[in-house]
């Protein structure tokens, strides 16, 4: 009895412990700022770089996926300033009220460069329900990243025109078992719906249409979803979310359904064109070649921002950090490191740049200056009729000339980076499932992911079960059952053997 | 002599006696930090568990997570897979383990456990990092990708392995020779020695290596994700999808529950091993 009151303290003790979470936290030091972020999904030195410049420490760490940041949020709520998760999880987390509202006019670094396009699209993004309903999600973040969802293919094996489509792929028989699509159940729904419904997606040109029909979530949608994913399966090398980068580089696939940023990690490594740690380029590392293409049909178009959690403490320290973060030029750093595009557009900022004879110069230029023309611009190496001239001034915007010229070939690895207009224009923006969908999309999920025996055969291995279960029961209480005793064995060992037994006794 | 040691004993004792007294606590008192440990991480979380698998998502006490369960053919299929791959595992790593701990206990060459050391040192690296060098490798042989549910067995037997193995050598270096002595002396064959004597001997060797690799296997969907490339779903996977993916704990602490009740029924088989035939009455 006195273990078990021993064990009861303990756990009081244990639970006294969450309640009083929240008074134990309020201690925070002032100057402190906690961020989590997506795993290697910032340039760190820059964190070095803002503690230097306004003495804040940030304390920094990683998530996984949008649902283990959820998990922690709902868990721990103020254990975070800032945090970086996706639009459609920052559309819960609105919902839910777990995130603080932002006063945008003290980060004037991001209200004044970020693209246009961009923030129109997060302000057509309303919160449904809460104490927040009405609002766009444009009002809860300060924008970070995005991109969008397609094919990687290996240029060799797979043709453009197979690609082109969501379903292409599926047809050619010889890219059996060369072919992985994401582990992830929102994006293989989104490419299900896509097979299933791309001749009304073809059809039209209206963004509304298609962001409509890309947030089909009755359960006729999601059954026809799950039977087209399962008839996929035999085509599949297999489910994947971050091997696939690696698989299609050493050609153990020849198409992937790939997030963008991760789309143009692996063409660069394919082309041998990664920068190594000293700085110098090696190449030829794989030479493979391969491309990206977002099909016709139309895809997804994903936004990751700042957000403040509800009842953050350093809310001064979380501005500063993020008018610090959407300063041009380090928007630029982070887009190097990380691969992923910026939201931020505008704006100019200086450079140090090498020239070839060693000296160094300071350069004032732009995001589209050194990333797009810097990277992609191959105006100088392509005849005047070869090529295609890539307008982005959807993105950049209309006070100056954002075209730029690049090969056929060079056109996949900038759409990874820098979707065309016609393009953006068919990617739809996926909804938070509410918690009735997401039981019949996990019902559905289940049933793709996993095998599924016939009724008959599911009896037969219960009643199996069942018999062994008696077997067992019975024999382990033989002593106990009369009529189950196993014969007694009536002979020794000797005897059986035919051996003289000689007694102790009788030698002594 | 005999009467000596009794009289040193008696001397000691009141010089023992004051020590307990000086520092004030009882043996039973040292359990205390584990039985705190216990009471932290044991059983509060299994209470959680319980407290979550028979309510749902609004907190109202229902059974729908187990209706859930045992009505959808897909999650009864994925339990059984699991099992049949557990059990194939497991299997599979005593045949391999068995005679590979043998030689280990029997073998000169093992002098100060050196080749033991060998063996049981890729448990000491990271088994994700270690999943993908066989996965690796496995490729580059050209063995990898003929039938997932065959590289799976081959992943998870590989990072089990020395599980089996430790404990049987435990159990068969630890054995007194002097059975099988007897055994020889009284004109058994090698093989008869082995087969009545040793195997059964060496019996809660097999048993408890058997809780160590049949239960981790059920649930361990890193390898079952590395090997099969995604394509083998097993329990451990289901519930990981509960809890991150679909963000429903309770039909997740339901599946928890099942599993439970299914380790608590291997414990069973292979505990009544241990208290019979371990001493190799029923063989």
């Amino acid at each position: 009895m006195k273990r078990f009151f021993t064990l009861f303290l303990a756990t009081v003790m244990f639970l006294s412990c969450f309640t009083m979470f929240g008074c134990a936290e309020s201690s925070t030091e002032t100057g402190v700022l906690r961020v989590c972020n997506c795993e290697d999904y910032i340039d760190e030195d820059l964190l070095s770089e803002f503690t230097e410049e306004t003495g804040i420490e940030v304390v920094y760490s990683t998530y996984g996926t949008n649902e283990n940041l959820y998990n922690e949020l709902v868990i721990n709520p103020n254990s975070y300033d800032l945090v970086v998760p996706s639009e459609y999880m920052i559309e819960k987390l609105a919902e839910e009220g777990r995130l603080e509202k932002l006063d945008l006019t003290k980060v004037p670094n991001y209200t004044e460069n970020v693209s246009d396009y961009i923030d129109g699209r997060l302000e057509e993004l309303k919160v449904k329900s809460g104490e927040y309903k009405g609002l766009s999600l444009s009002e809860f973040m300060v924008g970070y990243m995005w991109g969008t969802m397609g094919w990687v293919y290996n240029t060799e094996n797979v043709s453009a025109e197979e690609v082109s489509s969501w379903g292409g792929v599926f047809n050619n028989p010889e890219l059996a078992k060369k072919i992985t699509i994401k582990d992830a159940v929102r994006d293989s729904y989104l490419v299900g719906l896509a097979m299933v419904y791309g001749e009304e997606l073809k059809n039209t040109d209206d963004n509304d249409v298609i962001s409509e029909i890309l947030n089909r979530t009755e359960q006729e949608n999601i059954d026809a979803v799950g039977e087209k994913l399962s008839s996929l399966k035999n085509m599949l090398y297999g489910f994947e979310v971050d091997s696939g980068k690696n698989d299609i580089v050493l050609g153990f696939i020849d198409a992937y359904v790939a997030w963008s940023g991760d789309a143009a990690y692996a063409i660069d490594v394919a082309s041998g064109e990664v920068e190594d740690e000293d700085g110098s380029f090696v190449e030829g590392r794989f030479l493979r070649d391969l491309s990206y293409s977002i099909p016709e049909e139309g895809s997804n178009i994903w936004f990751d921002g700042f957000v403040m959690p509800k009842g953050s403490e350093n809310q001064d320290e979380a501005y500063e950090f993020l008018n610090f973060i959407s300063r041009p030029e380090n928007v630029y750093r982070n887009m190097n490191y990380t691969g992923y595009t910026g939201m931020v557009a505008k704006g100019e900022f200086s450079l140090d740049v090498e020239n070839e004879d060693g000296t160094v110069e300071t350069i004032t230029t732009s995001i589209f200056d050194e990333v797009v023309l810097g990277w992609f611009d191959e105006s100088e190496d392509l005849l005047e009729d070869e090529g295609v001239t890539v307008d982005l001034s959807y993105f950049f915007g209309n006070d100056n000339d954002y075209t730029v010229k690049v090969s056929e070939k060079g056109l996949g690895r900038l759409i990874a980076q820098y979707p065309t207009e016609d393009i953006v224009k068919r990617c739809a923006i996926m909804s938070n499932f509410d918690s009735k969908t997401l039981k019949s999309i996990n019902d559905m999920w289940e049933g793709v992911k996993g095998e599924t025996f016939p009724t008959w055969l599911l009896i037969l291995i219960a009643v199996f079960v069942v018999i062994l279960a008696t077997f067992v029961i019975l024999y382990r209480n033989k002593e106990k059952i009369k009529w189950f005793k196993l014969p007694e064995r009536k002979t020794t060992y000797a005897e059986r053997k035919n051996l003289k037994v000689i007694k102790v006794e009788d030698i002594k | 002599m005999k009467n000596e040691k009794v009289i040193s004993q008696k001397d000691f004792r009141p010089e023992v006696n004051m020590k307990k007294r000086s520092l004030r606590f009882s043996r039973s008192s040292l359990c205390l930090p584990y039985g705190l440990f216990l009471a932290l991480f044991v059983v509060l979380p299994l209470v959680l568990i319980v407290f979550y698998s028979f309510t749902d998502q609004n907190g109202s006490i229902s059974f729908d997570n187990f209706i859930r369960f045992f009505s959808s053919a897909t999650t009864l299929t994925t339990v059984i897979i699991s099992i049949l791959l557990a059990l194939a595992t497991t299997v599979i790593c005593i045949i391999l383990a068995y005679p590979v701990a043998y030689i280990l206990a029997r073998s000169n060459l093992n002098k100060g456990g050196t080749l033991l050391m060998l063996f049981i040192m890729p448990m000491w690296i990271n088994f994700v990092l270690r999943a993908m060098a066989m996965k690796d490798l496995l490729t580059l042989i050209g063995v990898f990708g003929f039938n997932n549910y065959v590289n799976v067995v081959i992943g998870m037997v590989y990072d089990y392995l020395p599980f089996m193995v430790l404990p049987i050598y435990t159990v068969l270096i630890k054995m007194d020779k002097s059975y099988m002595e007897a055994s020889m002396d009284l004109g058994a064959s090698p093989l008869r020695t082995f087969t009545k004597v040793t195997f059964p001997l060496s019996m809660p060797g097999i048993a408890s290596g058997i809780t160590m690799v049949f239960m981790p296997t059920m649930t361990c969907y890193v390898i079952s994700d590395t090997f099969g490339n995604g394509l083998i779903t097993i329990v451990g996977k289901l519930i990981d999808e509960q809890f991150t993916t679909f963000q429903n704990w309770n039909l997740g602490s339901a599946m928890a529950m099942v599993l439970l009740v299914i380790m608590l029924v291997s414990m069973w088989v292979t505990g009544g091993f241990k208290s019979e035939d371990a001493r190799g009455t029923n063989l």
